[in-house]
């Protein structure tokens, strides 16, 4: 053993090694490669949900580009379909839509800090 | 095939690989902790978080010293971590005399084998967690001094130190031990 000089090392070993060890339990492997299995599944749903959010999220954001680029051809037609059924009430609908459209967008996005959370809590386990 | 070659695989994805490294170093990874911990079920609870923990953070493991020291590095802090949360640390103030250590193994080897393990048992659970640790690494794993230095993150001078008041202190309670029995059998 390097550099070290104490004398009776195979002795002092010997007595040591009297002590009890403590030896793994037979299907030790298998426990931890059920909870490493268990993991990697999770991790993967997770992968799953954040790619999912992050979906509606850019779905959310391209509906949202109607009122930043005012594309009013479709407020328009949503008008025109609306005032066919309800005349008169398609402001409110529009309200609605755009309501449903944040909706969509902040419920994804509390999603995705979820599952991102989640997923950063798991590997520091 | 070396670790690297699992290890890269269990990067890649390939859970299954992780068996392979488990199997190698468990009884390892068991020795150690329980050098630490002196106790068998907070032991495999210990090994179980290590290998996890190992699992999840493989990407990390850089490979600048071999897979077995960082492993075993995870399985101390671990079970530090578990021993100061119990609180089952024990330290000795007990000051060190010299004792002739060849007395005191002549006096071991008049025991039985059970009574053997028993005395070294307990003078070990009476060590403090450290010392016990670096004994069970140096003289029993073999470990070099600097692979030591990776695993426990104490330098080599401070560890040669730390060995050799392991082993008065060993050879101190080991010889108060025996002096009690000697005394309950007069």
């Amino acid at each position: 053993m390097e550099d070290m000089n104490i004398e009776n090392s195979k002795e002092f070993k010997e007595i040591l090694d009297i002590a009890t060890k403590s030896t793994p339990s037979l299907d030790f492997t298998n426990i931890i490669m059920g909870k490493v299995k268990l993991i990697d599944l999770k991790n993967a749903i997770y992968k799953k949900y954040i790619k999912r959010s992050w979906f509606f999220i850019v779905v959310a954001a391209i509906l949202s580009l109607k009122v930043v680029l005012q594309l009013s051809y479709v407020e328009l037609a949503f008008a025109d379909i609306v005032n066919q059924y309800l005349p008169g009430a398609s402001q409110i609908f529009t309200f609605i839509l755009l309501s449903l459209i944040v909706g969509l967008f902040l419920y994804q996005f509390n999603n995705l800090v979820n599952y991102r959370f989640a997923e950063k809590l798991e590997s520091s386990n | 095939m070396n670790d690297q070659h699992y290890i890269q695989k269990v990067i890649e994805g390939d859970t299954e690989s992780f068996r392979y490294l488990v199997d190698k170093y468990k009884d390892k990874a068991f020795s150690v902790a329980f050098s630490v911990l002196r106790n068998s079920t907070f032991t495999e609870d210990v090994v179980q978080d290590s290998f996890i923990k190992a699992f999840t953070k493989i990407n990390t493991f850089r490979g600048d010293a071999a897979f077995s020291t960082w492993l075993m590095r995870i399985v101390v802090n671990e079970s530090i971590k578990v021993l100061r949360r119990k609180k089952i640390e024990i330290e000795s103030h007990n000051e060190l005399v010299y004792v002739d250590e060849m007395n005191v193994n002549n006096s071991v080897d008049l025991l039985k084998d059970e009574e053997q393990r028993v005395f070294i048992d307990s003078t070990l659970a009476q060590m403090p967690y450290r010392e016990a640790l670096v004994l069970q690494l140096y003289y029993l794993d073999e470990l070099s001094l600097k692979e030591m230095e990776d695993i426990v993150e104490i330098k080599s001078d401070h560890l040669k130190v730390i060995l050799h008041r392991a082993r008065k202190r060993f050879y101190n309670i080991l010889k108060e031990e025996l002096q009690h029995e000697l005394k309950s059998i007069i």
